[in-house]
């Protein structure tokens, strides 16, 4: 039987600075018309390249599609010039693709509705007027709300969520057969997200089209896909159904990225196993199997023998590894690597049990208001309220997630804390001390008991600084070290603190990976010695394998230490994982504030609960039975706050008196409180 | 967007307030007598002291600046002390001559910097994007002085193709006008016309690479339908930008390309009214060349509000 | 010399009537070794051919054309088509009658009697005569113009005849008169206004004016009514105003001009070496050029220049023909006072100081000042290789020299007589025209808007000026000029004369009798120019 589209032995390298990068390397996938086929990897795996190299929308140069063949309803597409009427009948008409970026995949000087219509002329040949009532539709169909006068608006005045709706509509508006979705909804929020992933499927489920799914989140793959396809440096290492992965996974990489990912359900001490070292250099890949050197059930035949081919492993099921270790060898191995790693920490230092002493921090109504002005004379007509009134405490020894989708003002608390900003009102009480208002001369020491770690490694990093010279900067600043010796004692130190060899002190930030360089972050604030660390998304921008060894890190460091970590992050199962009590935030309040078990097992807020739900769980057979509260609507921008309680335009509870009166923040029992009249 | 334009139009208005004080200092504060110089070596100290009460000369300085402002606010520039003639008629001749220059130079730098840029950063690392880096390297780094005087050796004095120097109007004569206007056009449109092709291209460049372009492409528009409709025009913003800066130097370049090609235009009368400390024309000109630039820059913001509607609002 | 300099410099000694023609017309470049072509002889041999269009680049920078009571004399080159004058110099520098038929000066009885061609008609068709001198004079007395000054009364005796009653004697007045009040038509002016009569001259010239296009042309056609017969030759005339020197340079090259009125040192060089252009060169005449030197402080008691013998030995230690040797490649003449040898005015008994710096060390030593002493130099920047050139030999002799570039508004303001007194030595410059009474007193005059403040006024001095302006014959007032020239430049030495500068006129081949540099440097005669086929 002919498959809708067929890859074979896809082979496309880049040509960069005079070294060939083999991106995708011999891969060969198949999509039938109708599935959901989902295509799973982390960066670099090379799976977004496979997709763009269908419709050779790859730069070229520097890239190059070697060889292979790419049968779409029984053309090979490789064979078509790239200008010619056939391949362009093809992309946009047969196969319509949502890019990852909504806010840049849209061109920011034309509306929303040319850049619909455009494709309804070249590819439906529908006039003008036509394509206008079309676009109209289209946007009307993916929940564009007022979409006859929105069409005339350009892509800045809608939110990223209304921007990948649009995406969708574009790339659903000529009815294509397949849809490819790359990384579609990685950038939104959770709420936003599932939303969208809801849409999508009905979409294509009411029509019929076939939809490729690309991501690195194995909940969205659990809670959507027919089958998966595992990608690992440029190969496909293992593909199956959806439940056939997930439940009995073949390749060691497949079950390690499994393992290293929290979950929403987990037990609470639950060691996440990271994936160790790094994914290959694809201009130096071996010719072994490429995950060997990270894999720990590499035999003497993975280091001799090439490139383990894809073997048939069950019906429909096949993995592409020598040893292929069955689930009882999978487990022990996890526990064993959970217990050397244990060890190792014990080893250390004793692992105390986790006990929290007196309050470090305690912020008391903290507001925190940018002015709005206006006018010619920028006269100040209205504040932006990005954090009103939030109280929360800190005790020692603890960590305090702070969640809440993007504008919820989570970010903008921790810079306030840090005194990054100047708080408008309230107080920051911080080791006895009020902050709030202090003056930033007689912050100074008090700073170094604080430090941040951010989400951006890369751009945190100054990068004409050496290695040692980032880490070591607190320490000069700060008067820590009295000689030389002492300071490069400490900087050694430090290093091995954070799993990074001392001899890599001496290079600069480029020539580390993002996992290592999110190391030399946490060096640098643990530099100063200080009892509070705010890690501001500080693991949000990493491979999922990466991930777990910094989480890790982190909670051996807090045992070490007995630091206190204020840990900001949108992704629920991180925070879940790592946190003692959560507070959740929307639209610069507080709504609800629990330890985790409470939160994660009893939420009362509508919020708490819209966003726990909204959160896909890698495990298709608790997906299938989960309950979805899908919320409707996008988060309002914090200058048009709902009246009243933030939540009651979209809450499913809200009644009239909900706009009429800002919630307070009460305590219902257990150190539980939540800012909800239908709930206390 | 009103407010906008009304918040530039204010700053303009200061601006150009700002500019008027700072010349009318400058041209106090140097050394020399206006009323000494205009009667020269055999004038008597009474005669001198008699012309600088008529041209109060002797009032405060500040006085003296608001006398001035307040006949600016009447459209009253002054009379010239070199010539004798209200300034604005001494402008009202050569001021045409001058924007006729700067403009043709303008379109002239589009129509080919533009374009020259599209190709170079379409056809990226070919022989044509050699030629065209190479030249609008050139082209801005080569004094526009040196380019003159290369110019009229070879087109006029080697080849006699065209006149070393002068002006005939367009509008008078054409073919003449034209034959005229080749060079000196050419010589000024230079800089601009490199700095937009180096413009063009790198913008073009960098706007290719973005992910709306893949997106267009993804939608299986032609190329050329891709580069025109959806990377041109966010290309064209940082060459806006561009555009305003270009311009106040088209009108500076315009002094120099005036006199070397004899050219009667305002540049030619600027520097000589410096030359001859004849500051209440140095004023005027300064003023409107001030505004000029203010109203150039002005239709800069609108230009960008029309191409970037992130402006808006 | 570059251009700006020339600009200001008509500022400064142009605002009234001291013009430097040379500076705007010619650069300051002459043939060290002249092969000058005397035009003028073999124009005289040929028969001149009528028809053709002159066209003459000339430096822009007039503002009036039309009314020569506002105009400094320096624009009478732009003007002469279409106006002329009285009388004009001949090449020993005498006045002779030309819109006059002749004139009488009565010293005793105090009057001077013009008598005027009969049948000169204004372009407008109005008559010259004595009413219409007389109004003419009349402008110039309401500008105050100082050349018309000591006029008493004016009198027409009859149509053709007026006559001056004068204050007292003066005999500068005559040439005054003739050479600087350029006759207009009284009737256009009081029918258009002064205005409109500075752009349209209206006179008796053998051009009428056509049009006046500011910074690019004036153009003048001929006038057939001109009341020399068979005059002019020229159909046309088109002045080009060049600011640039060397665009002006490249159009005559091109052939877009038949006459160039005004070249660098360089292109001056270049364009005698080519031989393909005819040239009259200042070199060989004896009025017209600038002198260039420096004005001693010889009146402020606290500088050691006002001692003779420290000006004396100053002007020992300096090497003037070196100097013109390398600054200004030998384009230039050296001198030891105000007129070149081939003026009458100039006096063979003048020896002034020759280089000698032994001397000039001795001197130092008997004034006091063994050890020289530090002194300055005021200069505009375009001068300034020049006074660099003279601070090397000063320094020779002990003498330290700081030089003070400035710009010519800065020159002024020091010099300017309501000034306080300035110390060291100020660059200086005069020009070398032929009524040299009027021109000494104007410096040099206790009463003088520049200098008056800061240099000796010998009685000697003064005396012989008066005596020189009330000289009854030119030639008694030739020998107090030569006598002015020993008391000023050798007895006081009040000014260090350096060099007198010099230019040239290019032409085509086929440019007959352009009168140019060939009897002075200030004047041309435009009915007579004529073009060879």
């Amino acid at each position: 039987m002919s498959h809708l589209l067929e890859v074979k032995n896809l082979k496309v390298q880049f040509k960069l600075d005079g070294r060939t990068v083999k991106a995708v390397d011999g891969v060969s996938f198949h999509v039938d018309a109708g599935e959901i086929v989902a295509i799973v990897g982390e960066s670099g795996s090379g799976k977004s390249v496979t997709q763009y190299s269908i419709l050779q929308l790859i730069p070229a140069p520097p890239g190059e599609i070697v060889e292979g063949e790419v049968l779409f309803e029984g053309t090979d597409l490789l064979k078509l010039d790239p200008r010619s009427q056939e391949l362009r009948d093809v992309r946009g008409g047969k196969i319509g693709i949502i890019f990852q970026e909504p806010m840049t995949s849209l061109n920011p000087v034309m509306t929303v509705g040319r850049q619909l219509e455009e494709s309804l002329i070249l590819h439906l040949k529908l006039s003008r007027s036509q394509a206008r009532e079309r676009a109209i539709e289209l946007l009307r169909r993916v929940g564009i709300p007022d979409a006859e006068h929105r069409v005339n608006y350009y892509p800045h005045q809608f939110s990223g969520g209304m921007r990948q709706r649009i995406m969708i509509a574009m790339a659903m508006s000529c009815e294509p057969k397949i849809l490819i979705a790359d990384e579609a909804t990685t950038a939104l929020d959770v709420t936003t997200q599932a939303q969208l992933l809801e849409l999508l499927r009905d979409i294509v489920r009411s029509t019929n089209t076939a939809l490729v799914l690309v991501t690195h989140n194995l909940g969205v793959v659990a809670r959507f896909a027919d089958r998966i396809y595992v990608m690992y440096a440029g190969g496909i290492v293992e593909s199956g159904t959806c439940k056939d992965i997930f439940a009995n996974p073949r390749h060691p990489y497949t079950v390690g990225l499994l393992r290293a990912i929290p979950r929403l359900d987990d037990p609470k001490d639950r060691k996440l196993v990271p994936i160790d070292g790094l994914p290959p250099d694809l201009s130096q890949k071996p010719t072994t199997c490429a995950f060997m050197p990270r894999c720990v059930y590499r035999t003497a035949r993975c280091a001799q023998e090439p490139a383990p081919p894809l073997t048939p492993v069950g019906p429909g099921h096949e993995a592409a590894c020598y040893v292929l270790p069955s689930a009882e060898e999978f487990s022990a191995a996890a526990n064993a690597a959970t217990a050397a790693s244990e060890t190792s920490a014990a080893l250390a230092a004793p692992v105390q049990q986790k006990q929290t002493g007196e309050t470090i921090l305690e912020v008391r109504n903290l507001k925190m208001y940018f002015p709005v002005t206006k006018g010619l004379l920028k006269r100040k007509v209205s504040d932006i309220k990005a954090v009103d009134d939030v109280s929360f405490d800190i005790r020692r020894g603890e960590t305090i997630g702070l969640v809440g989708e993007s504008g919820c003002g989570k970010t903008t608390v921790a810079r306030a804390i840090l005194r990054m900003y100047d708080p408008t009102d309230g107080q920051i009480v911080f080791r006895g001390q009020d902050i709030a208002k202090l003056p930033k001369k007689d912050l100074r020491p008090l700073r170094r008991h604080m430090a941040l770690v951010f989400q951006d490694s890369y751009s945190s990093l100054d990068p004409r600084l050496t290695a040692a010279n980032i880490v070591g900067e607190p320490l000069k600043v700060n008067r820590l070290v009295a000689s030389r010796a002492e300071y490069d004692r400490r900087i050694d130190e430090l290093f091995e603190l954070v799993g990074l060899r001392p001899e890599l002190k001496h290079r600069y930030p480029h020539e580390f990976s993002g996992g290592q360089r999110q190391r030399l972050g946490i060096a640098r604030a643990l530099a100063s010695n200080p009892d509070f660390i705010v890690c501001d998304e500080a693991i949000s921008a990493l491979d999922v394998s990466i991930q777990a060894q910094i989480i890790n890190l982190l909670e051996e460091l807090q045992a070490k230490l007995g630091l206190t970590y204020l840990f900001i992050a949108h992704d629920l199962s991180v925070v879940r994982h790592i946190s003692d009590r959560v507070v959740v935030m929307y639209l610069g309040r507080v709504v609800e504030i629990a330890d985790w078990k409470s939160l994660y097992e009893n939420p009362k807020h509508p919020y708490t609960q819209a966003l726990l739900a909204a959160v896909p769980i890698p495990d298709p057979f608790v997906e299938e039975q989960r309950e979805r509260i899908i919320i409707q609507g996008d988060i309002p921008s914090v200058m048009n706050k709902p009246p009243g309680c933030s939540f009651s335009n979209r809450c499913p509870l809200a009644t009239k008196e909900c706009t009429e009166q800002v919630p307070p923040l009460t305590h219902v029992g257990d150190g539980h409180s939540v800012a909800c009249i239908k709930v206390s | 967007m009103t407010t906008m334009l009304l918040r530039r139009l204010v700053q303009a208005v200061i601006v150009l307030f700002i500019v008027t004080v700072i010349v009318f200092l400058i041209m106090h504060l140097i050394p020399g007598d206006p009323a000494q110089i205009m009667l020269g070596s055999t004038a008597t100290q009474e005669q001198i002291d008699a012309l600088r009460h008529q041209m109060g000369l002797d009032k405060p300085l500040v006085v003296q600046y608001f006398l001035w402002l307040g006949n600016v606010l009447h459209g009253n520039l002054g009379t010239s002390i070199f010539y004798n003639q209200p300034v604005t008629q001494l402008l009202a001749v050569r001021l045409p001559i001058t924007l006729q220059l700067g403009l043709y130079s303008l379109v002239v730098s589009l129509i080919l910097g533009i374009p020259a840029g599209i190709i170079a950063a379409v056809k990226r690392g070919t022989f044509i994007d050699s030629i065209v880096i190479f030249l609008s390297n050139a082209g801005v780094a080569i004094p526009v002085f040196w380019l003159a005087i290369l110019g009229v050796y070879v087109f006029s004095l080697k080849l006699g193709w065209l006149p070393v120097q002068g002006w005939v109007s367009p509008f008078e004569n054409f073919g003449e006008g034209v034959r005229y206007l080749v060079m000196p056009v050419l010589v000024l449109a230079t800089l601009p016309l490199s700095s937009f092709a180096r413009q063009t291209r790198s913008s073009m460049l960098e706007v290719i690479r973005q992910d709306y372009i893949r997106t267009a492409r993804a939608k299986g528009l032609k190329e050329n339908v891709v580069i025109l409709r959806h990377a041109l025009r966010n290309a064209l913003i940082p060459v806006i930008t561009l555009l305003g800066i270009s311009l106040a130097g088209i009108i500076g370049g315009a002094v120099l390309v005036e006199q070397v090609f004899n050219i009667p235009g305002m540049g030619r009368l600027l520097v000589q009214a410096i030359l001859g400390k004849d500051y209440i024309l140095v004023q005027g000109s300064v003023l409107i060349i001030g505004a000029i630039v203010v109203l150039i820059n002005l239709a800069t913001d609108i230009a960008y509000t029309y191409v970037d509607p992130r402006i808006k609002g | 010399m570059p251009k700006q300099s020339k600009q200001a410099r008509k500022w400064v000694y142009g605002g009234a009537s001291v013009a430097l023609s040379l500076a705007v017309l010619g650069g300051c470049a002459s043939a060290p070794s002249g092969n000058t072509q005397a035009n003028t002889g073999s124009a005289k041999t040929v028969a001149p051919q009528r028809g053709g269009t002159l066209r003459m680049i000339m430096e822009d920078h007039t503002d009036n054309i039309g009314f020569p009571a506002l105009s400094p004399q320096l624009d009478y080159y732009y003007s002469s088509p279409a106006l002329e004058t009285l009388g004009r110099y001949n090449a020993k520098g005498i006045m002779e009658p030309f819109l006059a038929k002749g004139w009488k000066v009565d010293p005793k009885a105090k009057t001077i009697t013009f008598y005027l061609r009969k049948g000169v008609k204004f372009q407008d068709g109005t008559d010259f005569d004595a009413e219409a001198l007389k109004w003419n004079i009349q402008q110039f007395q309401n500008a105050h113009r100082p050349e018309v000054d000591g006029i008493k009364s004016m009198q027409v005796v009859d149509k053709y005849t007026l006559k001056l009653n004068l204050v007292k004697f003066d005999n500068q007045l005559l040439e005054s008169i003739c050479w600087f009040v350029q006759i207009i038509s009284p009737t256009a002016v009081k029918k258009h206004g002064i205005d409109w009569a500075k752009t349209h001259p209206v006179g008796t010239g053998p051009f009428t004016f056509v049009a006046w296009n500011p910074d690019v042309s004036i153009i003048y056609k001929r006038n057939p009514n001109y009341w020399q017969k068979g005059k002019p030759y020229l159909d046309e005339i088109d002045l080009d105003l060049i600011y640039d020197a060397n665009t002006a340079y490249n159009t005559f090259i091109s052939g877009g001009a038949d006459v160039l009125t005004r070249a660098s040192t360089a292109n001056t060089k270049q364009l005698e070496a080519s031989g393909q252009y005819k040239f009259n060169t200042t070199r060989k005449i004896a009025f017209g050029a600038a002198g260039y030197g420096f004005m001693f402080p010889s009146a402020n008691p606290k500088d050691p220049l006002s001692n003779l013998k420290v000006r004396e030995a100053v002007e020992y230690a300096i090497n003037k023909n070196a100097i013109i040797k390398s600054v200004l490649h030998g384009y230039g003449e050296a001198t030891n006072q105000w007129y070149t040898p081939r003026s009458p005015f100039y006096n063979p008994a003048v020896k002034g100081f020759p280089y000698n710096p032994a001397k000039a060390k001795q001197l130092l030593k008997e004034a006091g000042y063994p050890n020289g002493f530090q002194t300055q130099i005021w200069t505009d920047a375009a001068d300034q290789d020049m006074v660099t050139a003279v601070q090397n030999y000063l320094a020779q002799v002990g003498i330290k020299v700081k030089i003070n570039v400035v710009d010519i508004a800065k020159l002024i303001a020091i010099t300017s007589s309501s000034a306080p007194k300035w110390t060291g030595m100020t660059v200086y410059i005069w020009p070398t025209f032929p009524n040299a009474p009027v021109l000494i007193d104007r410096n040099f005059s206790p009463h003088a808007a520049y200098f008056a403040q800061n240099i000796l006024h010998p009685p000697i001095l003064q005396q012989l000026i008066a005596k020189a302006r009330s000289a009854p014959d030119h030639q008694t007032e030739v020998k107090y000029v030569q006598q002015i020239q020993k008391v000023l430049f050798q007895d006081y030495a009040l000014v260090l004369p350096m060099y007198i500068t010099a230019g040239d006129v290019f032409m085509k081949k086929n440019v007959q009798n352009l009168g140019m540099f060939t009897t002075n440097g200030f004047d041309w005669n435009p009915e007579s120019v004529w073009l060879s086929k």
